[in-house]
């Protein structure tokens, strides 16, 4: 039977989306992986991938056309099959549930739902996650774990501790902190990779991961027309960033800030960090990361830094979720580090890395770029020394970046050679004022000048 | 105009004799109108800054009662000592003028005055005081306090300590007719009286206690008439003339230096303002008002050098300008006066720690061998506070202990034993039964540069103490921009354990932690009780040591030679891998049996002892937690707010990602403490009580 290609759930908030173009034509032979349609939410474009090899029958659905997600929008199967819906559609209980109470679309009438075909976002999100003991949750945050996986024992069995963390580890298969990233990320279950007696490598991952289908992504359609030499549809990544900067620049209270910084010591720990620990780690942390971690510390120090504005009040926010802008050959894209002041630089750092290539590739998913609570943009690379960028909402503050360069510096009576930068901090000022703000843009230049302070505070 | 001329006749004769009598200069007479009328305009000043809100704060002014401090002050030498009240600034005044030899030192004194009432970095007190809290105790002015009657013992105290230190400076205490019905009056003059001390009352009966007259508040019309009850001198004169206020006050001093014992001086005045500035004075006449504004010592006096012909009047006027002048320069001085910046939050509550890092070192290697030297001669608890304080005492003159039954009887535990037949009745003091004037007299002492080792009997009388112990002696340094240090002991004991019920059975140690400014120490055996108690007498704070009645016969290592244990560090009583249990005092003992007992069934125990709760050695306990995951505190306070909450939050703010289970504590009952043998048993944590928590954070 025909394998129904629907519309994923993006994520808890996201209800619809928005059709921008179906990348293959009705009936084309498509690969499992592929990518065969373009969605847009109200956050980003996402590319919709082939679920199965074969020949692909698109419903009725067009360009513009706005459509509930979970909407079932073609079939893949043989060459000669029309597209059509089966009786059980690709719904999740919720969405049932509340076709039933709103009288919705008929196409989504209720029927017998077999749970095996529910989706794995909602069996996801679905889940109830146990109580976990501090020290367990640090633990299995430590290790990637994940603690819906692991038997409780604790208080009688309804809290998990360090003790069951500690055998659900033993019972997994031995991989290295890389390899399980990178298998999280790819949805791949270790336990089916064979590695003999072994620990599971980057290697092993990345080539059962391409044994799956490297996924492709298609250039964007380009026109021209008249005495325009070249017309770039305000569409997909651009047309977002096109709308979302316009409406951040013309709502928020933009105030920008801009402070020295003696960065000489952050160089030198770099440069240690690199020497220490490149060979073990696969890379070295960059100053992206490092100022992800001293931007998070400042985060957590400085709560009303880390808040949205939403219609009534202004929120302060639990996690502390960076966002790093990073320059892709589609536009900007600011991938999302989450819970940054509890992680360790490396691993901070592996994440980064993975979100950043995810994003130049074109694969990002929405979870990768959305939640964030505060933004780092770094144009030092190209000789830039300060500048105001706009403030990525619904965040309050967005941090530039400059280069590091050597300059003459005072220190007493006696000029130094310090390497030096300038940070642009520009903050939201309905939600913060100058001079918290500025206390914060100095809690974050004395980190830099004093980064062995980090692990401290 | 005959009227006037006999009058007239009648002041220059009164006058006359009172300075003649009294052999006064001319340069000391100028000096007491100035100083009444620098009062003055400080004050009208300070009234008019508070009516334009200006000034925040409250403020309590002298205007209308100046000829009584500065008359008073007249009368002492340079190097005694004053104690102030709330409604203080002409007693600071007088003082400080006094004690600045120069013009400028007397423009700076003032400046520091005004700037300290506006709470400025500049003030006497870094802007930490205010107008209530004004004190130079380096020249002899111990402060002033907020509390009515507060400061009486605290005066007591310095004037024992100048008999102790046999010398022959005196103290002199300002205090209110309001102050004259606190219990603190009574137990002060009492205890001043007995043993003559060098301190002479002044009683300011400025007639009401903010709103209630004096006739509505005593059925002795005359507060010096008190005096009869001490067998000491009491006096009532008029205290809107400083000749008269100076002539009875001089008496007075002398008396107190011959060594013949205190007097009390009721000074009948009037203050111009309400109690304070939101005060209505709907309880007085302004008939009464104007009649004892015809005395006001600021004409009145003025007038009266003048028609003695000490005064011109053009040198009253420049004087009046002078005095002007200074003003303006106070004020121009309080406004540029920075405001105290947030860094001074913190700073001042305690006196720098006279513990070094090789004190801390010296003590771990000591500890060691206490633990395993098989030959270490073994003492009492009892015994061990007695060889502390008898080495103390040997080691310097400044140590002195007092309290009830601590002289020949020994203490009611034994723990002075000896040593009042060793140093004799005045280093070992039996003091009457007044909880407060000992606390307050050992906060005096400790300012006026002894180090008192006071006994209040049992903790849960210390209650009775507490405003002179936690309101005086742990805050004055902080109130007084850490410009004096309060050094003193009190030795007190808690615990049940004896079926005496519920006053004599509590363990009140969180009562005394509350409070900033004083360290709280509960030994657990001899071998702390002894270091611990020397620490304690070393140390430049106030200290509440807490021993347990049931710990006084426990036997135990002391090594023989001199050590002190510094305050701060806690001491693993018994390495262990699996719960962190902490506990204090007697409960220690207890929860090392329960550690053998779980033991036994594979729990691995850590019993760390925090020794000292203030200054809280949590760096050990969070150490430990990050090793185990499981916490559980065992206390014989009452379990609502015991310190050993405190601990808890500190864990859960320092160490909550190393928790692996929720934090256990185990505390006694929230019941006064029960007679009955077998209630008492139930109402105090037991080694079953402790063993059961262990076991519930492992589960």
């Amino acid at each position: 039977m025909a394998e129904e290609l629907f519309i994923p759930k993006l994520g808890q908030t996201v209800e619809t989306v928005t059709l921008i173009a179906w990348k293959v034509e009705d009936g084309a032979k498509v690969e499992f992986g592929q990518e065969v349609l373009e969605v847009e939410t109200d956050k980003a474009v996402f590319p919709v991938e082939a679920n199965a090899n074969g020949y692909i029958h698109l419903g009725p659905y067009k360009a513009g056309d706005v459509l509930p997600v979970l909407t079932v929008v073609a079939i893949i199967g043989k060459q000669d099959e029309k597209f059509a819906v089966s009786a059980a559609p690709a719904v999740g209980a919720e969405e049932l549930e509340k076709a039933a109470t709103e009288e919705s679309a008929p196409s989504r009438a209720v029927g017998a739902v077999q749970p095996s075909s529910l989706p794995q976002a909602v069996q996801e999100g679905g889940r109830e996650v146990p109580f976990a003991s501090p020290r367990a949750r640090r633990l299995a945050v430590e290790k990637g774990v994940d603690v819906r996986q692991v038997s409780p024992t604790g208080g009688g069995g309804v809290r998990v501790v360090e003790k069951d963390v500690v055998a659900y580890l033993s019972r997994q298969p031995k991989a290295t902190p890389l390899a399980r990233r990178i298998a999280e990320a790819e949805g791949l279950d270790l336990s089916a990779l064979n590695a003999g007696e072994g620990v599971i490598t980057k290697t092993d991952v990345l080539g059962a991961v391409k044994a799956g289908g490297a996924v492709q992504s298609a250039p964007l359609p380009i026109s021209a027309e008249g005495d325009v030499r070249e017309r770039i549809p305000l569409k997909g990544v651009r047309g977002i960033i096109a709308e979302r900067m316009a409406v951040s620049v013309h709502t928020t209270a933009r105030v920008t800030m801009f402070m020295d910084a003696d960065a000489t010591e952050l160089v030198r720990f770099r440069k240690r960090l690199k020497e220490r620990y490149e060979k073990e780690w696969d890379f070295s942390p960059g100053y992206n990361e490092l100022l992800a971690k001293i931007c998070a510390s400042a985060l957590r120090r400085y709560p009303y830094m880390n808040a949205r504005l939403v219609e009534d009040a202004i929120e302060h926010l639990a996690h502390v979720n960076i966002g790093i802008a990073v320059d892709t050959d589609r536009g900007l894209l600011v991938p999302v580090v989450r819970d940054v002041d509890a992680k360790g630089l490396r691993q901070i750092g592996e994440e980064f890395r993975q979100l950043a290539e995810r994003a130049r590739s074109g694969r990002s998913q929405l979870d990768d770029i959305s939640g964030g609570t505060f933004t780092i943009t770094n144009l030092g690379m190209y000789d830039i020394d300060y500048f105001t960028p706009v403030i990525n909402l619904p965040e309050a503050a967005i941090l530039g970046v400059g280069r590091i360069v050597p300059r003459p510096v005072y220190i007493g009576d006696e000029l130094m050679r310090r390497e030096m930068m300038t940070l642009s901090l520009v903050f939201d000022h309905r939600l913060v004022d100058g001079a918290p703000a500025a206390r914060f843009l100095q809690y974050i230049r004395d980190l830099i000048e004093e980064p062995a302070l980090l692990g401290v505070l | 105009m005959a009227i006037m001329d006999k009058e007239a006749a009648r002041t220059i004769e009164n006058v006359s004799a009172l300075i003649e009598e009294q052999g006064l200069t001319k340069e000391e007479l100028v000096t007491m109108l100035r100083q009444i009328m620098e009062i003055r305009v400080f004050e009208n000043n300070i009234a008019n800054l508070l009516s334009k809100a200006v000034l925040k704060g409250a403020s309590h002014l002298y205007a209308g009662e100046e000829a009584v401090a500065v008359g008073a002050v007249a009368a002492l030498r340079d190097d005694d000592l004053i104690t102030s009240t709330h409604r203080g600034h002409g007693h600071a005044h007088a003082h400080g003028d006094r004690a600045a030899k120069t013009p400028e030192g007397k423009q700076q004194h003032y400046n520091r005055m005004m700037a300290e009432v506006l709470g400025k970095a500049g003030g006497y007190c870094k802007g930490k005081g205010g107008s209530m809290h004004i004190a130079d105790v380096e020249h002899g002015n111990l402060g002033a306090t907020g509390i009515v009657g507060g400061n009486i013992p605290v005066a007591v105290g310095a004037a024992l300590a100048q008999k102790l230190m046999k010398n022959d400076r005196v103290v002199l205490c300002f205090f209110g007719d309001g102050a004259s019905n606190t219990g603190n009056f009574h137990e002060s003059l009492n205890m001043a009286a007995l043993w003559d001390l060098p301190v002479v009352f002044v009683v300011e009966n400025n007639q009401y206690a903010m709103s209630v007259p004096w006739k509505k508040a005593s059925k002795l019309q005359s507060i010096s008439a008190r005096a009869v009850a001490y067998g000491i001198p009491g006096e009532t004169v008029d205290g809107m003339n400083p000749l008269t206020v100076r002539g009875a006050v001089l008496k007075a001093v002398e008396r107190a230096r011959r060594g013949e014992g205190p007097s009390l001086i009721e000074c009948q005045t009037y203050r111009w303002f309400g109690h304070s500035h939101s005060d209505p004075r709907a309880y007085r006449t302004r008939e009464e008002e104007n009649e004892w504004k015809q005395r006001d010592p600021f004409k009145k006096f003025r007038e009266d050098l003048k028609i003695a012909g000490i005064l011109t009047e053009a040198e009253a006027e420049a004087l009046e300008q002078e005095v002007n002048r200074k003003l303006e320069t106070a004020m121009q001085f309080s406004e540029a006066s920075p405001e105290p910046g947030p860094a001074d939050l913190e700073t001042d509550v305690f006196a720098p720690s006279v513990w070094t890092k090789q004190d801390v070192e010296r003590e771990a290697v000591l500890r060691q061998r206490v633990r395993t030297d098989p030959n270490m001669r073994q003492i009492s608890y009892s015994q061990a506070l007695v060889e502390a304080m008898r080495e103390e005492m040997l080691r310097d003159e400044r140590v002195f202990i007092f309290g009830e039954d601590v002289g020949l009887y020994g203490g009611a535990y034994g723990a002075t034993r000896g040593l009042f037949e060793e140093f004799g009745e005045w280093r070992v003091i039996d003091t009457p039964i007044s909880e407060a004037t000992i606390g307050g007299a050992a906060v005096g002492a400790a300012m006026a540069g002894m180090r008192p080792v006071a006994e209040i009997m049992y903790v849960d009388f210390t209650p009775l103490a507490m405003d002179q112990i936690a309101n005086q002696g742990a805050k004055n340094r902080y109130m007084f921009g850490g410009k004096t240090t309060v050094p003193m002991v009190i030795r007190t004991e808690g615990g049940a354990g004896r079926a005496i019920a519920a006053h004599h059975s509590q363990s009140l140690e969180s009562l005394w932690t509350h409070f900033p400014g004083i360290y709280v120490v509960m030994p657990a055996t001899p071998y702390d009780a002894k270091g611990l108690l020397k620490a304690a007498i070393r140390d430049d704070n106030p200290v509440m040591f807490i021993e347990h009645k049931m710990l006084y016969k426990e036997k135990g290592p002391v090594p023989e030679e001199d050590y002190v244990i510094p305050l701060g560090v806690a001491d693993i009583k018994r390495p262990g891998r699996d719960v962190t249990l902490v506990s204090y005092s007697r409960m220690v003992l207890r929860s090392l049996e329960a550690a053998e007992i779980l033991a036994k069934e594979g729990i691995d125990v850590e019993v760390i002892d925090l020794r000292t709760l203030k200054p809280l050695d949590i760096d050990t306990v969070i150490a430990s937690v990050k090793k185990t995951g499981r916490f559980v505190g065992v206390t014989e306070a009452y379990e609502n707010t015991s310190f050993i909450n405190e601990v808890m939050a500190q864990v859960n703010e320092l160490a909550f990602d190393w928790l692996d289970a929720p934090m256990v504590r185990v505390a006694s009952a929230n019941v006064p403490v029960p007679r009955a043998e077998v209630l008492e048993d139930l109402a105090i944590p037991n080694v079953g009580r402790i063993v059961e928590a262990c076991r519930k954070v492992m589960s």
